[in-house]
């Protein structure tokens, strides 16, 4: 079986869902008004920071299906290095399409081209998280034959969600804010400081560093030695 | 243990004492005397004199006097003000200024702080007792008759910046203020303030070069009947009109000072029965300050929002999908020419990108619209209306448009209106904004003759030293309009038009000057004199080195009363 191409039609529709989605996301995070009338009289509610928490969690969400998809088509016999520059090959043009679009949003968040970078590399980071979570939930279950659809996708939004609903819930919880990709993307177009964004890299890049020391070598489809 | 070090010990012990007794005397030792209002009188939302009275002031440095008022009750909500006034205390001394009062029933508590941020003395006025609700009639306390809504004062220590009149519905004169205070009345009476002044023999007392340019009359003459009452007598100005007359002659005559109003009782207060005197507090006009709040408003209403556009967004979303799709087509069958076409192409919409953004490099905070009104008569006076609106939540620094101090029309509820942190000073306030909101403001100065206008039968001279650079200028003379085509500034003889039209039929030029001349033609006697009416809309300016983008503009209306070739 050959590896999943990034030309492929259901890599198309991955980065054609990626790139409409946070199309709309940056439209609507731009208020329509030409006057201050406009503006003043309208009840525009979308906060301008609504793309940049789109695209981390569309990025996340591709990181999901391309983990999947990567595991479905799994040659026979395949190194781990190559596994995984397919995998970042998947998301550089994920991030490639998106580079226009972010370097738009500077017209929103303008001073901002640290914060952009920062966020650039979290929403890398969270995607090839995530593609590998998926990957290796995908491979278990196709060894147990069942579907790994709701668990794969159960995951990232309990991760995406659980740590933001405790954060924003009770002060006491308010640090789990940084664990959910939503509240980390509103701290790096936000008030940056330096503890809980620390918090919001550490974890991600443990985690991966754990999912790449502990996988072991691919020999089959559906078959982890 | 030796008995030197416990008398040692008790020394030490003695000295510290005195050491700490002496500078908690020489600490205590500034004392502050404070007075807002005249004679102890403020309004709520009027600017009211401030006077302080330093004493046992020691320090090398200037300091500054901090003003803090909480505004409001739980009910209407509350926050609170701070102003830098705009003294530097130096000694001991009496010093004197203009304060915005915003809620005299809270207690105000005063400050003075060193340069480096000491607290050296402060105190905390109650006004609640002597503050008054509403605006109110200010009379001289030599008057026999004092209406019940009335206040009385010493002409003699009346301020002298006329914004401390704003407290004032009328203002009754029967002694004389003093040279400043004159002065300011006059600037106060020009901007909508009402005078009513009593003559007869006291004229010879009252008679200045300020009295005589307020009077509905010219040459004034006191002559005394054969009932043995003094009248002042003279020719009315155009456009005086008698009020009430007495044994045949004029006793009330009435007369528009700018956008005041003059009232000159020709014989002394005490000639006149109490009857006489509450007819006169009937008839009296009460103060009209000049409104151009909803002017600076309506243009604030239509600035234009600098931002990105949502059709750049389009085209970029556009564009990525035809990418996408154009290079999965091509990249299915030859992956390399994909991947080449695929970088470039996409490099190629993220710097059109730039290009898009770059022209909106700017988040803007604030739109702020500055009218300055520049009445300049024999007396000139710089209003200043202020239009804000704050499209960001965040704390704003904003640039003051006028070195005064700025007072804010507060809204009813300030539940919803966001805070005012920080101190604000003549340059600068701290505003914590809440995004979506409007606030308002207004300062009053005095302003420095920038035009001098001598009309010369079917031609006008105009000499202006304003520097400014106007879109439209008129001359009104006697109520008809002569627009000048093709004004140049500086020094010039413009011919006129040979017919002028009529002030109410005349649209001047564009919507915004028609909305602000309409709006203070009904506030000043422009079917009489010469007039000159310069308009200049300001150009938009984006400020600078402050956090949040800041969009200004400042409109400037200069309205010049020329004289005609005889006068000068």
């Amino acid at each position: 079986m050959k590896p999943e191409s990034v030309f492929s039609m259901s890599s198309l529709q991955g980065f054609l869902t990626l790139v409409i989605v946070c199309g709309i996301a940056l439209l609507f995070s731009i208020h329509p008004g030409a006057r201050v009338e406009s503006l003043h009289a309208s009840r525009w509610i979308i906060p301008p920071s609504s793309f940049h928490v789109v695209y981390v969690l569309m990025l996340g969400l591709l990181g999901v299906s391309r983990g999947a998809l990567i595991a479905a088509n799994l040659p026979a016999r395949i190194f781990r290095p190559k596994l995984y520059a397919q995998m970042a090959q998947h998301i550089l043009v994920a991030q490639l399409l998106m580079l226009p679009f972010l370097v738009f949003s500077r017209s929103v968040f303008p001073d901002r081209s640290g914060s952009l970078l920062l966020l650039f590399v979290y929403a890398t980071l969270i995607s090839f998280l995530f593609c590998l979570v998926s990957y290796r939930l995908d491979l278990r279950s196709m060894q147990r034959r069942r579907s790994a659809f709701l668990l794969r996708y159960g995951v990232y939004f309990a991760c995406v969600l659980i740590p933001f609903g405790l954060g924003v819930s009770t002060r006491a919880l308010s640090a789990f804010v940084s664990l959910s990709p939503i509240g980390v993307a509103q701290q790096i177009v936000g008030e940056l400081s330096a503890l809980p964004l620390a918090v919001a890299f550490v974890f991600p890049v443990v985690a991966t560093l754990l999912l790449l020391i502990r996988s072991r070598p691919v020999l089959r489809r559906g078959h982890e030695v | 243990m030796t008995r030197a070090p416990v008398v040692l010990r008790y020394a030490l012990g003695l000295g510290s004492l005195c050491l700490l007794l002496i500078s908690l005397s020489a600490g205590a030792e500034i004392a502050l005397a404070v007075q807002i209002g005249i004679d102890g009188v403020a309004v709520p939302d009027r600017f009211a004199p401030i006077r302080v009275s330093v004493s046992g002031y020691r320090e090398p440095a200037p300091s500054t006097l901090v003003v803090r008022q909480p505004i409001g009750n739980e009910w209407r909500g509350t926050a609170s003000v701070s102003h830098a006034l705009d003294l530097a205390i130096q000694g001991d001394g009496l010093y004197e200024t203009t304060l915005p009062v915003y809620d005299p029933i809270n207690p105000i508590q005063i400050a003075l702080v060193a340069e480096s941020g000491t607290l050296l003395a402060e105190t905390e006025l109650d006004l609640r007792e002597s503050m008054r609700a509403m605006p109110y009639p200010l009379l001289c306390k030599t008057l026999p008759y004092i209406p019940i809504d009335a206040e009385v004062a010493d002409m003699s220590s009346l301020p002298d910046q006329w914004a401390a009149y704003d407290g004032l519905t009328s203002l009754w004169v029967a002694a004389p203020p003093s040279g400043p205070s004159w002065d300011a009345i006059a600037r106060w009476i020009v901007s909508g303030g009402t005078l009513v002044v009593f003559t007869g023999p006291d004229y010879f007392r009252l008679d200045s070069p300020v009295v005589r340019s307020l009077l509905p009359i010219t040459n004034p003459l006191p002559e005394e009947r054969a009932d043995g009452i003094w009248f002042l007598s003279g020719d009315l100005r155009p456009g005086a009109r008698v009020l009430e007359s007495l044994a045949g002659a004029p006793l009330m005559i009435s007369g528009r000072v700018g956008a005041g109003n003059v009232i000159l009782v020709t014989v002394q207060a005490h000639a006149l029965t109490t009857e006489q005197l509450a007819r006169i507090a009937e008839i009296t006009p009460e103060a009209a300050p000049i409104s151009l709040h909803e002017t600076t408003r309506s243009s604030l209403m239509q600035t234009g929002i600098t931002g990105p556009s949502n059709l750049s967004v389009l085209v970029i979303l556009g564009s990525l999908v035809v990418l996408t799709i154009a290079v999965s087509l091509i990249g299915r069958r030859r992956p390399r020419l994909g991947w080449i076409l695929f970088g470039c192409l996409t490099l190629g919409v993220s710097v059109s990108a730039g290009f898009m953004s770059n022209s909106t490099n700017e988040v803007i905070g604030l739109y702020c619209i500055n009218t300055h009104l520049h009445l300049e008569t024999a007396y000139g006076t710089h209003m200043v209306y202020s239009g804000l609106y704050i499209a960001d939540t965040a704390t704003i620094d904003w640039d003051t448009p006028a070195p005064f101090q700025s007072l804010e029309v507060l809204p009813r509820s300030l539940h919803e209106a966001g805070e005012r942190s920080g101190i604000w000073t003549t340059e600068k306030a701290v505003l914590d904004g809440t995004a979506g909101s409007i606030r308002s403001f207004h300062a009053y100065g005095t302003s420095a003759a920038s035009f001098s206008v001598e009309w010369m039968g079917g031609s006008v001279r105009v000499d202006d030293f304003s520097q400014g650079s106007f879109d439209e200028v008129w001359i009104l003379r006697d109520g008809r309009v002569y627009p000048i085509p093709d004004y140049q500034g500086g020094s010039r003889t413009y011919t006129l038009p040979s017919e002028g039209e009529t002030i109410s039929s005349f649209t001047m030029g564009t919507r915004e000057p028609t909305r602000l001349i309409r709006e203070i033609s009904g506030a000043f006697e422009l079917r009489h004199g010469i007039w000159l009416i310069a308009y200049d809309p300001g150009s938009e300016r984006l400020l600078e080195g402050v956090e949040r983008g800041q969009k200004v503009r400042d409109i400037k209306l200069y309205l010049v009363e020329g004289r005609g070739a005889d006068e000068a």
